[in-house]
């Protein structure tokens, strides 16, 4: 039988409704799952990335830990409810720099071997436009500041959330977070005042 | 609670704005997206999604059908074009697609078990064996390119297409070309690991557990160690 002929025998209204299997609905959860999670890496890659090398990873560890962060968030995608997932991945990023900051201290291959002195490291702005230069600079001053201090100091003034976004990710009450903030900001402008050859500044 | 002025935007300090606009600047790689999807298993099928989620948001049964065709052309396509450069490689001489180019887990013995799995190239008696003569050279194809490397995602996204289609001899020759074609490509962990999935899918679980075991010897802080580990247990 040709095709017009079966065609012309079932025209096309009498044709069933189609109702999609129940394997098909497994497979199309699984796509969900699997869109979901590539639009999460589409986005946020470079987001983790960046607070994982500011929160102290090595570069040359940024590659494998941007992905544990994501086989992490991959294994309790399920648990993450739908726009929370910005907050996991970071909170996951600065869990995952800070173990690599105590794998580098053991391995006693931290960034820097102490913090910037003045006479040290002074430069003056022509040659900070260096761009490894100023990295590593900022790499040394961000080494230098506790952790606690650290994460509230990249995340709001490096990634520009608010206080109330970083004491969600982080669990903390807001007031904790702005006092960590005004420390961490004032450790960040004594060490750039001492590299600068200046006095210590007052910091707002 | 009102924020404070971020410091980038009050201060009057060259070193402190240039500091912070480092760290605002840092960027990966862009081969670091690639490879995250690789190690979450979403390698390839670039496409896809797209269409998927069109497809789910679509509200018409028209609709439906048309992007349901259009995603069944895209996912033919995949296949074709990996056959495409397959059909270039020269054949194996020597030993089984399934093992060629593979660093072998253990040195083979004559009681080696043989691969069971129905492949389109010639095999040998003892496909375990390594080869006796090296093999004639083959197309490579430098990965790294961004070509080659959508060219690696390709060929591993036809790979776990035909997983996923329950067909693993397939999946082992297709695999067999990627190791010939990109003897050190970017995505070969990948590669090893959908090998250890295929093998293990073929029924050949004591081969999958030797490579699963020499695959966590060899890369102990991979990545991938946690799709691996349960093909290495006994």
């Amino acid at each position: 039988m040709t095709h017009a002929a079966v065609f012309a025998h079932r025209p096309l209204a009498a044709l069933p409704a189609i109702r999609p299997p129940a394997i098909l609905a497994k497979v199309l959860s699984k796509s969900k799952r699997e869109v979901r999670l590539r639009q999460l890496a589409d986005h946020y890659v470079q987001l983790v990335a960046r607070i994982l090398r500011n929160a102290g990873t090595a570069d040359a560890d940024i590659d494998d830990d941007v992905q544990r962060v994501f086989i992490a968030l991959s294994n309790r995608l399920d648990d993450v409810r739908v726009g929370a997932e910005k907050a996991f991945l970071v909170q996951t990023a600065l869990n995952m720099a800070a173990h690599s900051r105590r794998a580098a201290a053991r391995r006693r291959e931290t960034l820097t071997e102490r913090p910037p002195e003045v006479g040290d490291i002074a430069v003056g702005p022509e040659e900070m436009a260096e761009r490894r230069q100023v990295r590593r600079t900022l790499d040394q001053i961000l080494c230098a500041m506790d952790a606690d201090l650290r994460a509230v100091f990249v995340l709001f003034e490096i990634e520009e959330m608010t206080t109330v976004e970083i004491a969600a990710i982080l669990e903390i009450p807001t007031g904790t977070v702005a006092s960590r903030l005004r420390r961490a900001r004032s450790d960040f402008r004594e060490r750039v005042a001492m590299l600068e050859g200046l006095p210590k500044t007052e910091v707002g | 609670m009102d924020d404070p002025e971020r410091i980038l935007d009050q201060t009057t300090s060259a070193i402190e704005r240039a500091l912070l606009r480092e760290g605002r600047a840092y960027r990966a790689p862009d081969a670091l997206r690639p490879h995250t999807l690789a190690a979450l298993g979403l390698a390839g099928s670039a496409g896809l999604p797209a269409s998927v989620f069109a497809w789910l948001s679509a509200r018409s049964w028209t609709t439906k059908l048309v992007l349901a065709l259009s995603t069944v052309t895209l996912l033919g396509a995949i296949p074709l074009r990996y056959i495409r450069f397959a059909q270039n490689a020269p054949p194996a001489r020597t030993a089984s697609p399934v093992l060629v180019g593979m660093p072998l887990p253990t040195p083979a013995g004559p009681t080696s078990p043989a691969p069971s799995i129905a492949v389109p190239h010639p095999a040998p008696a003892r496909p375990m064996d390594p080869p006796a003569a090296p093999p004639p050279a083959p197309a490579r194809v430098s990965a790294t390119t961004s070509s080659a490397l959508r060219a690696e995602l390709a060929a591993l996204d036809a790979v776990r297409s035909t997983l996923a289609n329950d067909d693993p001899a397939g999946a082992l020759s297709f695999l067999a070309a990627y190791f010939r074609t990109f003897p050190r490509g970017r995505l070969h962990f990948e590669a090893e690991v959908l090998r250890i999935d295929a093998l293990a899918k073929a029924g050949q679980l004591n081969i999958a557990q030797r490579y699963a075991q020499e695959f966590l010897k060899r890369h102990p802080n991979s990545v991938l160690t946690a799709r691996v580990r349960p093909y290495a247990e006994p």
